[in-house]
């Protein structure tokens, strides 16, 4: 009995291995994971420096509505173009 | 030589009351207000001191403390209300007796080069310096629970730090290279433009009264965070607002201060110009000439509260601006907690990304 079930879980792992399905589902699964990582440390990142004291002032605080623009120049210099072909989506065919 | 200002009523210390904003007794709860004082009973204060300092001789310890990097000046004075003898630092300019705890105020620390021309008088008292803190230690989801209720305060002092104000004109010229982009589409092209544009701008602004700390024991990045004070509240200097408080005079000049205060100026302006620089979808500043003239400097106090917390084995320094009530410490993070909101995060981005991909 125990032989059969070793031998039949060979196969499957085997059939599995060789399967491209099982293959890119890992892959996406590890992926999302992976995301799901980074966002949680960005997301704890973020809570300890939002628990920190930090500046709350800037220029604006001492300097009121004393800023005054004396001279402004906004100069057209040129324009350039890049170009991109837009694939078509192929999904529909597969 | 030390000043104490006695109660007209019944003889004892006054101290500034943060409330009333008068000086109040602390035996028959009196008040007065402080302009009243100086004017009806200043001079008797004078020859009072000069009296006491003739019995008590100032006596100058020379260098007592030789610590590891420098030698600190201790001076001995004696409390004028139990005799006990008051040690001060060459910068203090008042303290409190530590046995009976009675005010006195240094006056040769508080004349002449030394004579703050402004005050912000203390608007919190200490109970309510006390309340914030309590509520703002339950704050924060990182925060230990433990903080709460096992955090105690060890010591809670109001001093008065010293400050320079600076005005500053300065101007920025600067020029960018920004760009404006705009797509289209042709059949299966997609376009992609590019307008490259050449800026230019030169912006003016005054800044009046940048503070920046002159006490060296004070962190200045601290110090900074305490900001913004409302000068709207500054007041001509007067001694008795100090009784009560500690303080110290000016450990910097306003000309050891100038690189210090420069760096935010720059800073300022350069933030100020490149808000004008709108409407792009990409700007590079490529040249930033800054010009700045200092126009004037004066020489303030500025109320804080300083609170030493002990909790689980560590110190912890809280302070808080003493007439906002904003508070600034680092507040101490629960590593649990920390973990438990990134293995929280981890689940729920993960299950999001499972079900949304079901869909796709």
């Amino acid at each position: 009995m125990m032989q059969q079930l070793m031998i039949s879980s060979n196969y499957m792992f085997a059939a599995m291995s060789d399967s491209s399905l099982f293959e890119a589902l890992t892959e996406d699964i590890l992926m999302k994971m992976l995301f799901a990582l980074i966002i949680a440390i960005i997301v704890v990142v973020v809570m300890i420096m939002a628990s920190r004291s930090h500046m709350t002032v800037d220029g604006r605080t001492y300097s009121g509505n004393s800023a005054r623009v004396l001279r402004r120049q906004d100069r057209f210099i040129r324009t350039t173009v890049t170009k991109r072909k837009i694939e078509k989506n192929d999904n529909k065919n597969n | 030589m030390p000043i104490t200002y006695k109660c007209p009523s019944c003889g004892s210390v006054m101290a500034f009351d943060s409330s009333s904003q008068m000086l109040k007794c602390g035996q028959c709860e009196s008040q007065i207000s402080v302009n009243e004082y100086e004017a009806t009973y200043g001079e008797n204060v004078q020859e009072m001191t000069a009296e006491v300092s003739r019995e008590w001789d100032v006596q100058d310890s020379g260098s007592l403390f030789d610590g590891a990097s420098e030698k600190i000046n201790m001076k001995t004075y004696h409390c004028q209300s139990c005799g006990a003898e008051l040690m001060s630092d060459e910068y203090t300019s008042a303290v409190m007796c530590s046995f009976c705890g009675n005010p006195s105020l240094v006056e040769d620390r508080l004349q002449g080069a030394y004579k703050p021309s402004k005050i912000i008088p203390f608007k919190i008292a200490k109970e309510q310096a006390m309340d914030i803190y309590r509520s703002w230690i339950k704050k924060g989801p990182l925060t230990p629970a433990a903080l709460k209720t096992d955090a105690t305060v060890e010591k809670i002092s109001g001093l008065y730090v010293p400050y320079w104000l600076f005005d500053f004109k300065a101007r920025s010229q600067m020029t960018a290279s920004a760009e404006k982009i705009r797509r289209t589409r042709r059949q299966d092209t997609e376009y992609t433009y590019h307008d490259h544009f050449r800026v230019f701008r030169d912006v003016e602004a005054d800044f009046v009264k940048i503070p920046a700390d002159a006490s060296d024991k004070m962190q200045d990045n601290l110090m900074d965070m305490l900001e913004p004070y409302d000068y709207t509240q500054l007041v001509d200097f007067s001694m008795p607002y100090l009784s009560g408080y500690l303080s110290e005079r000016y450990n910097s000049t306003d000309n050891e201060l100038n690189e210090r205060v420069v760096k935010r100026v720059d800073k300022y302006i350069t933030e100020l110009a490149r808000d004008t620089i709108k409407g792009y979808d990409t700007v590079n500043v490529t040249f930033n000439q800054i010009n700045r003239i200092r126009k004037n400097t004066e020489y303030v106090l500025l109320p804080v509260w300083v609170l030493n917390c002990r909790f689980q084995g560590k110190e912890f320094s809280f302070m808080l601006n003493a007439q906002t009530g904003k508070i600034v410490a680092n507040r101490p993070i629960s590593i649990g907690k920390a973990v438990l909101w990134g293995v929280l995060v981890f689940i729920i981005s993960l299950a999001i990304m499972m079900i949304g991909g079901l869909f796709i």
